[in-house]
């Protein structure tokens, strides 16, 4: 140990550090005790989970004030995370709160240096700790990114206000209907939803369309006749994942001409048919899709519009199926992309295809071994 | 093409090229004097270490090398202290072969055998006091009164609040 340099001992820090585990290093002697206080890049994350165990939360409340000694004005990571059971006591619960709070007020106070901000709540938890968030949510944070935001009620309407620079975003349902205005500068916007009305969703991705990149939508079912309307001159990369089903007209007025990679998951072959009429999309441009094929009806009628896709994707260079589900599926699959193999000879998708197919026929040989059917 | 490369200790190794490469030193070494039978000499590695090393290199000789391209790059290499079975099992060695083969690593600049080493190290110390860590590393408690005090100090401070 002796002989490892201090960059070496600085490195291995630095994993600790992710497991919060600084504060035991700058009380074993002088030398790791100088590397630890003297590198403030070291104590950057904060990663505080509550509620997890007594033991944890204490070690949790000894460690911050540590932290905020030692980081001097490096930009800051921090993730908080509190997984409350909701079936303590009242005493608990109170305790539970009043420590959220605490930490969160801690941190609040060096909101200026946080660059990259998480936080995940259980939906038990006492209200008094989202107060709590909102608060911190409305100071300034000039170099906020990156936010990831889960099951967090934001009710202020100052929140995120201050945060000019945020491009990066994973939201889920709380966070997306009063937020939208604050969120016309981001590039990458993702978002988890089972919302039963989809329109504040669309409406907050409507106003992010100047400047968006990349949009993954993970929902669960379009309940609401409302359409991703406008233009998107940035967007390189669309996802909408998860049990979607493409409403009709969801991308009629959508307008993304510099799309290259698209990720859908389907479920019906209207889904493929709404993806395939959206007029606003360059076909001709896009060099990746993945479609994630999970229970599909009307098996022909999909993958006649399968082949038709990739004959209409004259760029395409990669092409991906995900989550073929039953041996039938797979079978036809196989074979429609082996007939459009055949009319894609000179194309640059020629390698891909042959990848994926090769995958599928191996995965489907995989099946029929273990259930002892032959497969021509 | 094998490759001859000369300990520290003077024994000579002849490795193949693409096991020799997943050294960015030793790669960098090659292409800066192009093809040529000339043995490599390693100063700062010894045989048995070297020998270890090899074996790291030959059995990982077909993973892709890492770009250092990414801006993260050595942030998500901290991320996780998984170690893969078989990385496991090679790095379960003495203390003295650890730090020697950390040390090798970082010298040859094998990045992926560097985070092995230093995750195996940080899982040694995950979990125990500073005083185990002592033990533990043969490390001597050298700090004055006056620190110790202050340490105390700093735990009651933030015990406190």
């Amino acid at each position: 140990m002796v002989n490892l340099t201090d960059d070496l001992l600085y490195f291995i820090f630095g994993i600790l550090a992710k497991s919060n585990y600084l504060l035991p290093l700058n009380q074993v002697c002088r030398r790791w005790r100088g590397i630890c206080n003297h590198s403030p890049s070291l104590w950057s994350h904060m990663n505080i989970e509550i509620g997890t165990t007594f033991d944890a939360n204490n070690w949790i409340e000894r460690l911050l004030p540590f932290h905020l000694r030692y980081m001097g004005k490096v930009p800051l990571d921090v993730a908080l995370i509190c997984k409350y059971s909701g079936e303590d006591e009242p005493e608990e619960r109170e305790a539970f709160a009043n420590l959220t709070k605490s930490l969160v007020s801690s941190i609040s106070k060096h909101s200026r240096q946080i660059k990259s901000l998480k936080i995940d709540i259980d939906p038990e938890s006492p209200a008094a700790i989202n107060v709590a968030i909102n608060r911190m949510m409305s100071r300034s944070m000039p170099i906020l990114s990156t936010l990831t935001a889960n099951n967090v009620l934001i009710r202020r309407r100052d929140a995120m206000k201050w945060a000019p620079g945020l491009v990066n975003v994973t939201l889920s349902d709380p966070m997306i209907e009063t937020c939208a205005r604050f969120f016309k500068n981001v590039t990458h916007l993702k978002i988890d939803s089972d919302l039963q009305d989809t329109s504040p969703l669309i409406s907050l991705v409507n106003a992010a369309a100047d400047t968006l990149v990349s949009l993954t939508l993970s929902v669960f079912g379009w309940t609401s006749n409302a359409s991703l309307a406008g233009t998107f001159p940035h967007l390189k990369t669309l996802a909408i994942t998860g049990c979607c089903m493409l409403s009709a007209g969801l991308l009629t007025n959508f307008r993304a001409p510099s799309v290259q990679k698209v990720e859908i998951g389907m479920w019906r072959v209207e889904d493929l048919k709404e993806l395939m009429a959206c007029g606003g999309i360059s076909f001709q441009s896009i060099k990746s899709i993945t479609l994630s094929w999970e229970e599909v009806d009307h098996l022909a009628q999909m993958c006649f519009h399968l082949r038709l896709l990739v004959l209409r994707c004259s760029s395409l260079q990669v092409l991906e199926v995900d989550h073929l589900a039953s041996l039938q599926c797979k079978q036809t699959c196989a074979f429609v992309l082996r007939n459009s193999l055949k009319e894609t000879k000179d194309s640059p998708l020629r390698a891909s295809l042959e990848n994926l197919i090769h995958t599928i026929e191996a995965d489907l040989n995989q099946v029929a071994s273990e259930n002892g059917i032959s497969i021509e | 093409m094998p490759v001859l490369l000369v300990t520290s200790d003077n024994e000579q190794f002849r490795v193949e090229k693409v096991v020799a490469q997943r050294s960015v030193l030793i790669k960098n070494m090659l292409e800066d004097v192009g093809e040529s039978d000339q043995p490599i000499p390693l100063p700062n590695v010894t045989a048995p270490v070297l020998k270890k090393v090899l074996e790291y290199c030959d059995h990982h000789q077909t993973d892709p090398l890492p770009t250092g391209d990414e801006p993260s790059a050595d942030e998500s290499r901290k991320r996780t202290t998984d170690i893969s079975e078989w990385d496991q099992k090679f790095i379960t060695v003495d203390q003295e072969m650890l730090f020697e083969i950390i040390l090798a690593a970082n010298y040859l600049d094998i990045k992926p055998l560097l985070d092995v080493g230093c995750k195996t190290v940080a899982n040694m110390i995950k979990g125990k006091s500073p005083e185990e860590i002592r033990k533990l590393f043969n490390i001597v408690n050298d700090f004055t009164p006056e620190e110790e005090a202050q340490i105390k100090k700093e735990n009651e401070w933030a015990e406190d609040r």
